[in-house]
């Protein structure tokens, strides 16, 4: 790994580390109910929301209630998106006259956006208007975000009460993360980011002149399947298509959503122009997650266990964005073979450069893609679909562990702490005691609920790709053949199931199987798991507090931080192996296998 | 796209997703 590159990964990890305190205490202010600084400017408008919606802030919700409003929110939600994007012809800013989705890529981006997936089977600047994507997708990006930050807070007050029934007003929960901490950084981020040169405007597409006229050839199959380039058209213009980017892109990475302006994500230059706006973006889409760990610790009055899990995300972010950079450094022998030179020379950065911005190289390229597949943002700034199959499958196992490694804002930190749940389990089980984890007993119920919000991810994702794998209907998507068309189909379910929405490209699936399937996908990968979650949640408020002996588990040590990795990488690499074996592992070996 | 069967299918298949939403919750207290 040359300095520069090293450099470039150390300063991300240290600016994460440098705001992971000041936005833990925030936030942790706001969900107790005194957020600092902005209460004077944005309490009229949470206490007007609440008057307007005949909300009551102080009313606290079990965890049944709070679960049933978060499902008929998300309901509602996905309802209007899908008639938003039905009826777009005719609603206002449209200036480039966008007909109406078809129903089942209309259903399966409604579900991608309020699971706060973001899949997109659709190119976002050929098919939605500014309206669909400002008041639809945007706005999306910013409530399925919350409603996964309502969960946590439901999971850690549940770890924080005693003997209480209730887990807060999921109402109250939305409102807040929504006009306290996502709008503040988004109006902030978005700003820097137009200054950085992205695009925020309401025109449809501009006209501009090129450099240098150039001919478009447009290459034609003659009739004995031999390709000719027989139609050449001069061309001296050509047309741009911009509009309001760069407040999505930011709504987007805050709320680690995933669904970019652009059907490019942040490898457009209109959306991440320079190496700058790509590591604010880089930042935005980790910095919240990171901060939720402190969060945590705060409010359940020992900041060391959020210490513990953000240095266990930490150190397997780290050890993802090293395999990735230098797998994608030592090249692709197949390019090689060629006559390119791969080299790394004073004049190019050497490697696999396919699917990469220059701009970005090759270590800005392996950091985004690891922690855009960690993080559940799934805005990659390059081609997932060219990284060599050890960095592919990098990006698969940081989604298959559960998207835990910081993770989706909220979601990611839920999943951790079941995962400790779990390793506090095992450990007891190892030691004979009755596990217990802050003060509380960890009884079979609570153990039944972690361990269905665990399952329900890898058995959705893998029937799904054994289905697809096994009819025509889903092999007939993939563009290329082999162990990498299987990793196609395993990467796209697996983003699908852990809401990632990022997509490995070569998989077809903007078809009736791929938008209703995945669509249903999304759907159990989200709430399916969000349910146990909270009554987890419920089950644990209710707990009293136990006296904690000197030979209870201590949870906050390097040596506990260790083992919960030891059952991170555990769970993901039993359950995801045999199927990572048939796609990229195959795909490695047939490309550095010794020929025989 | 013929509408006259997607719009029931979707409302159809909307209703089903909630029913089994609240199965799913019912049966996580039942458990």
């Amino acid at each position: 790994m040359t300095l520069n590159a090293l450099l470039q990964i150390a300063l991300f990890f240290a600016f994460l580390l440098l705001l992971t305190k000041p936005l833990g205490v925030y936030m942790a202010r706001v969900y107790e109910g005194r957020p600092p600084g902005l209460s004077a400017l944005l309490g009229p408008f949470e206490r007007g929301i609440y008057r307007l919606c005949g909300l009551r802030s102080e009313e606290e919700m079990e965890w049944k209630r709070y679960a049933t409003s978060l499902i008929l929110f998300s309901a509602f939600g996905m309802v209007l998106l899908y008639v938003l994007q039905r009826c777009q012809q005719s609603l206002p800013l449209n200036p480039q006259h966008f007909g109406p989705l078809r129903s089942d890529l209309a259903f399966n981006t409604a579900a991608s956006y309020v699971t706060n997936t973001n899949w997109q089977a659709y190119g976002g600047e050929s098919t939605m208007s500014h309206f669909t994507q400002m008041a639809g997708l945007t706005a999306q990006n910013f409530m399925a975000a919350a409603t996964s930050m309502a969960v946590l807070m439901a999971l850690i007050r549940g770890l924080a009460r005693r003997g209480i029934r209730t887990v807060g007003n999921f109402w109250v929960d939305l409102v807040r993360t929504i006009l306290y901490i996502l709008l503040p950084l988004a109006v902030v981020s978005s700003l820097v980011l137009v200054s950085q040169g992205a695009v925020q405007s309401l025109e449809g597409s501009v006209a501009t002149p090129w450099l240098q006229s150039t001919i478009d050839a447009h290459p034609v199959t003659g009739p004995g399947g031999q390709s000719n380039v027989n139609d050449r058209v001069e061309g001296t213009e050509q047309v741009v298509a911009v509009g309001p980017a760069a407040s999505q892109v930011i709504a987007r990475d805050l709320g680690t959503s995933g669904g970019g302006f652009f059907n490019a994500n942040s490898a457009h230059p209109f959306e991440s122009p320079t190496p700058l706006s790509d590591f604010l973006l880089l930042l935005v889409q980790t910095v919240l997650a990171a901060g939720l760990t402190y969060t945590y610790g705060k409010m359940v009055g020992d900041t060391r266990q959020g210490w513990a899990i953000l240095s266990v995300m930490l150190v397997v972010l780290a050890l993802g964005v090293g395999i990735v950079h230098q797998s994608e450094a030592a090249g692709n022998p197949h390019i090689s073979e060629l006559g390119v030179d791969v080299a790394m020379t004073d004049q190019q950065t050497g490697g696999n450069m396919e699917g990469k911005e220059v701009r970005f190289g090759i270590a800005r390229t392996a950091l985004v893609a690891t922690a855009t597949t960690a993080t559940s943002t799934g805005a990659p700034n390059g081609m997932q679909d060219s990284l060599t199959p050890i960095g592919g499958l990098v990006t698969l196992v940081m989604m298959q562990l559960g998207e835990v490694i910081l993770g989706g804002i909220g979601s990611g930190l839920s999943g951790m702490v079941i995962l400790v749940l779990i390793a506090v389990f095992i450990s007891g089980l190892m030691i004979g005691r009755t596990p217990e984890y802050l003060g509380k007993k960890l009884e079979p119920y609570d153990i039944k609920m972690a361990s269905i919000a665990i399952l329900v991810m890898p058995i959705v994702t893998l029937a799904a790709t054994a289905l697809a794998s096994m009819t025509d209907v889903g092999r007939g998507a993939i563009l290329n053949p082999g162990p990498h068309g299987f990793s196609e189909i395993l990467y796209g379910y697996t983003s699908m199931a852990n809401n990632n929405g990022s997509t490995f490209a070569g998989l077809n699936a903007n078809n009736l199987f791929y938008n209703v399937g995945g669509a249903l996908v999304m759907l159990m990968g989200r709430f399916w798991i969000a349910i146990p979650t909270l009554a987890l949640a419920g089950s644990l408020a209710r707990k009293p507090t136990i006296y904690v002996s000197a030979g209870a588990l201590p949870t906050h040590t390097p040596m506990f931080a260790i083992w919960l990795m030891v059952v991170t990488l555990s769970i993901g690499g039993m359950t995801f192996l045999p199927a990572l074996a048939l796609g990229p592992v195959a795909e490695h070996l047939l490309n550095f296998g010794s020929p025989q | 796209m013929n509408l006259v069967l997607w719009l029931p299918a979707m409302f159809f298949l909307g209703i089903v997703l909630m029913g089994l939403c609240y199965l799913f919750m019912e049966a996580c207290e039942k458990i």
